[in-house]
């Protein structure tokens, strides 16, 4: 996906030396995790329906359904927050490789551009294959990175306090945009599926547009990201050290909020059991599901960033993953329905799909590593970059 | 070398492994939808499970009598002689229900022994209650999916605001 920017300090460092593992691990780990969701999809056939701001919501009748689909609600805060990590990084990189502003607000346009393309033309053939699917254009997450990456590059020379005041702004926003969940329904203005509010449209049960990423509600992950890219090119040992307090922080905020169970929810729980009140709305990202989230990923980027240099060599193949974020998506989504379609066209139960979902990432390995040598080999200015 | 067949042997098992798991589906395991609804007639929100057997039936209701008043009447519809002592209790977003469950054959239903779970909640002059019926043998075969359908009906009942 279009966390697929690279992850490259400023500088004069060598690509290998420049990568920061820790975001590239990161970003392996939660590629596996949607990996898992989208096995869940097209293998086992029971990812959960619904997690919007209205309308019906799913209930997990056992530790593992709900636990399975938990751990992969990791995944999408933590692409856009890495995104806008990585923008950031390319950005101060490729100035001091003498590019001008334009030029690398030309480069993320494209970029952008290519990833709401792909969106639409390739990986929504894939979407097509899984079961019961009946929507014409759907609005999903690589549509979602594209449109904040374009509008993110206007953003990329504000500085840190700015972008997280916008943060700040973006995150409450949207909770006050989002409609009384009782109006869920049909809507009827596509601009606004676009931008801030998930849903759908279309006549009498036909499905013409569907989003669930409208772009602005998940700008506010980028624009928290690049504040994050501008503390790690000041001083990376301190950037993490700050991603494990506010991580910290984020999560005590998750359990105030969930536990008052009123604004910053967007919805009330449905229950009171330990699964409601880790399962809050997604579907525009409410204000618990970002803390929640982004807690944990926080915690996680930094853990890595501590790990001795022993037991980074165990997450070294989550980092190949990582580096290739976008072949992998394009890859494991025709993997999994061409799996599905093959051997279990009925679908499994969920511990039956564990395996199959471990098979795919052994096939998608050596793939990602070969097509992550092959990329960097490309000139700076190649288009297979974007990979 | 010891690395590739460590890497070969470790893919030989999940093919393996993939193989045994085998495709049958289970559709008694994942997640259910609970739909919220409001009923200006009844004069109470909750929400409804979505993806039932068709064996079971839940319900949900406000009648407007007191508690004292609305356990006979719950109990002339079984073959008890009196409602058993509650279960349990559990907390809702408007009322701590209390929680029966029990065997018995129903009169609406037939002759076969039913499982019942009734949860019941008065307020002033209305009494509110959910009750799930199902065949005590389904009711093994998929406890996690009645427990979760009928305690977030439970959780959601509330009165009109």
């Amino acid at each position: 996906m279009s966390e697929m920017v690279e992850t490259q300090l400023p500088g004069e460092m060598s690509h290998k030396a420049a990568r920061l593992l820790p975001l590239d691990a990161l970003r392996g780990l939660i590629i596996a995790f949607m990996a898992l969701d989208h096995a869940n999809l097209f293998i086992a056939q029971k990812h959960s329906p619904g997690e919007y701001w209205g309308g019906g919501f799913p209930v997990y009748y056992d530790a593992l359904a709900f636990l399975t689909r938990f751990v992969t609600h990791l995944c999408a805060p933590g692409f856009f927050f890495l995104m806008g990590a990585g923008m950031t990084l390319f950005a101060l990189s490729r100035r001091a490789r003498g590019w001008g502003r334009w030029a690398v607000i030309r480069h993320f346009l494209v970029r952008g551009g290519w990833l709401i393309a792909a969106q639409l033309l390739v990986v929504n053939r894939a979407w097509e294959l899984s079961p019961g699917w009946d929507v014409k254009t759907y609005i999903g997450v690589l549509f979602a990175l594209g449109g904040t990456m374009i509008l993110g590059s206007l953003l990329l020379w504000l500085k840190s306090r700015y972008l997280i005041g916008l943060t700040v702004i973006l995150v409450v926003g949207t909770e006050w945009l989002v409609p009384d969940p009782s109006l869920w329904g049909p809507g009827t203005n596509p601009l606004s599926l676009l931008l801030i509010v998930p849903g759908g449209i279309g006549p009498g049960g036909n499905v013409v547009l569907w989003s669930n990423y409208p772009i602005l509600p998940w700008l506010e992950l980028v624009t928290f990201g690049m504040a994050f890219g501008r503390w790690l090119a000041d001083n990376p040992r301190q950037a993490f050290e700050r991603s494990l307090k506010l991580g910290g922080v984020f999560l005590l905020g998750f359990v105030v909020i969930r536990y008052l169970d009123g604004f910053g929810n967007i919805r009330p729980r449905m229950g009171n059991s330990w699964s409601d009140f880790l399962n809050p709305v997604k579907y525009p990202p409410s204000i618990a599901f970002t803390l929640l989230t982004m807690g944990l990923n926080l915690i996680v980027m930094a853990l890595f960033a501590r790990a001795s240099e022993a037991v980074r060599r165990f997450f070294q193949p989550l980092a190949v993953f990582g580096r290739t974020p976008l072949f992998f998506y394009i890859l494991h989504v025709f993997l999994y329905a061409g799996l599905a379609w093959w051997l279990t066209p009925n679908g499994t139960s969920i511990p039956a799909m564990y395996p199959y979902w471990m098979l795919g990432l052994l096939i998608l390995f050596p793939l990602s590593l070969s097509s992550g040598c092959f990329k960097h080999r490309q000139s700076l200015h190649a288009a297979l970059r974007f990979l | 070398m010891k690395k590739k067949l460590l890497l070969g042997a470790l893919a030989g098992m999940l093919v393996a492994l993939t193989a045994c798991a085998g495709s049958q589906a289970e559709h008694g395991d994942g997640v259910i939808i609970m739909t919220p609804y409001a009923s200006q007639e009844q004069g109470v929100r909750g929400a409804w499970p979505d993806g039932m057997p068709q064996e079971s039936f839940l319900q949900q209701e406000s009648v407007p009598l007191p508690l004292d008043e609305f356990y006979p009447l719950a109990l002339a519809q079984t073959d008890l002689v009196e409602l058993p002592e509650p279960v349990g209790s559990y907390r809702g977003t408007a009322f701590t229900w209390d929680l029966y469950a029990f065997e018995t054959r129903l009169a609406d239903v037939g002759p076969e022994t039913v499982r019942v779970d009734l949860a019941v909640a008065g307020s002033d002059a209305t009494t509110y209650y959910v009750v799930l019926v199902t065949r005590p043998d389904d009711y093994i075969a998929n406890a996690p999916l009645y427990e979760a359908a009928f305690t977030h009906a439970v959780y959601a009942l509330a009165p009109l605001e």
